[in-house]
């Protein structure tokens, strides 16, 4: 097997996603620009190119306005599953392994194994931050989506509002208004039942094969057993 | 179309998200615009405005633009200007211009418009 082939299998399910996030960004791009050029000539404005519309806060707000809610959905999950269990789903832990759990069962510190990475032997101060490091991660892309969008609102947002005859408003201004937390809330409204029903019909329900699920035979009642 | 027009345009105030060149552009278009009304020169003042502007001005005055829009009164005062994306507003002490960026440039789009409260569009 070819270096090549050998690098796609080991990272299919990355190159899998980062592919159709690719292919359904150019398709919202598209989508996007001709939506926005057909408002242009029911206001009688001339249309513009796709190039211009690329990097238009028209299309950066739709997008940003997406990803922000995506990371907060995985922040919170990531976060939540630490405290929180569903007796009988893969997706959670078991009752008595709720919490942050003993360094033996983290493998930090002494507990730290010949392959653990070099950050969970060395304990202190980075040692707390790698351990969190996922969530702290998740949570930052949140906070930068949700800030690109309030940005890219303003100046959409304004646009808008002069082609209105109306006069721009401030970005303070912006974050208090319907528009943003509008467009914020439709989006976090979508993204947790999504996830409390793949919580829920993964106890009942099973996918052979996918690591999301429990095994076929496995029983309802079984928590944290993946397939 | 509008009959008030702010005239002379020596303030520009540049917003955060506004390239200066932008402004500067916008400012250019009103200021000219203002010249042309006060020579009582209507083509130049209509070949500043965009074609829906000019379009809605024939139709509501029944005359062809550059006699219409004469009857636009000229107020000269200070104006800021805000630029966002494709769409730009000059303020002045007493009216505002509305203007599109179009292939040909900056051009004006709603003019001699007055508040009418928050969040209400203006009346021009």
């Amino acid at each position: 097997m070819s270096a090549l082939r050998r690098f796609v299998r080991s990272n299919g399910l990355t190159l899998a996603f980062f592919g159709l996030f690719l292919a359904a960004l150019f398709g919202e791009s598209l989508t996007g620009l001709a939506s926005f050029n057909q408002q242009q000539v029911v206001d009688g404005a001339d249309t513009i190119s796709y190039a211009h519309y690329l990097v238009s806060s028209a299309f950066a707000v739709d997008v940003a306005e997406n990803w922000q809610s995506e990371y907060l959905q995985f922040f919170l999950y990531i976060l939540g599953t630490i405290w929180l269990v569903q007796v009988g789903s893969p997706e959670s832990k078991k009752p008595d392994q709720m919490g942050r759990e003993s360094d033996k069962e983290q493998k930090v510190g002494r507990y730290a194994e010949p392959d653990s990475p070099r950050l969970a032997k060395v304990g202190g101060f980075p040692g707390w931050v790698y351990a969190r490091s996922l969530g702290m991660l998740m949570g930052l892309l949140f906070v930068l989506s949700l800030l690109a969008q309030s940005v890219a609102g303003t100046a959409a947002n304004n646009a808008e509002r002069i082609r209105q005859l109306q006069l721009p408003q401030s970005w303070l201004g912006y974050t208090e208004s319907p528009d943003f937390w509008n467009r914020t809330l439709q989006n976090w409204q979508s993204e947790f039942p999504a996830v409390a029903s793949m919580v829920v019909f993964s106890i009942y329900l099973r996918e052979r094969g996918s690591p999301e699920s429990k095994p076929v035979g496995a029983p309802h009642s079984a928590t944290g057993v993946e397939g | 179309m509008h009959k008030t027009v702010p005239a002379a345009f020596a303030l520009v105030a540049l917003t955060a998200c506004a390239p200066a060149g932008a402004a500067s552009r916008v400012a250019t278009t009103a200021s000219l615009f203002a010249s042309a009304l006060h020579r009582q020169d209507g083509s130049a003042a209509c070949a500043l405005l965009t074609d829906a502007a000019r379009s809605s001005l024939e139709n509501d005055s029944g005359q062809a633009c550059d006699k219409a829009v004469l009857a636009v009164k000229s107020d000269p005062s200070g104006v800021q200007v805000q630029v966002w994306g494709d769409e730009a507003e000059a303020r002045a002490s007493h009216d505002t211009l509305f203007l599109d960026r179009t292939a040909k440039g900056w051009r004006v789009r709603a003019a001699g418009c007055k508040p009418q409260g928050k969040d209400v569009p203006y009346q021009c």
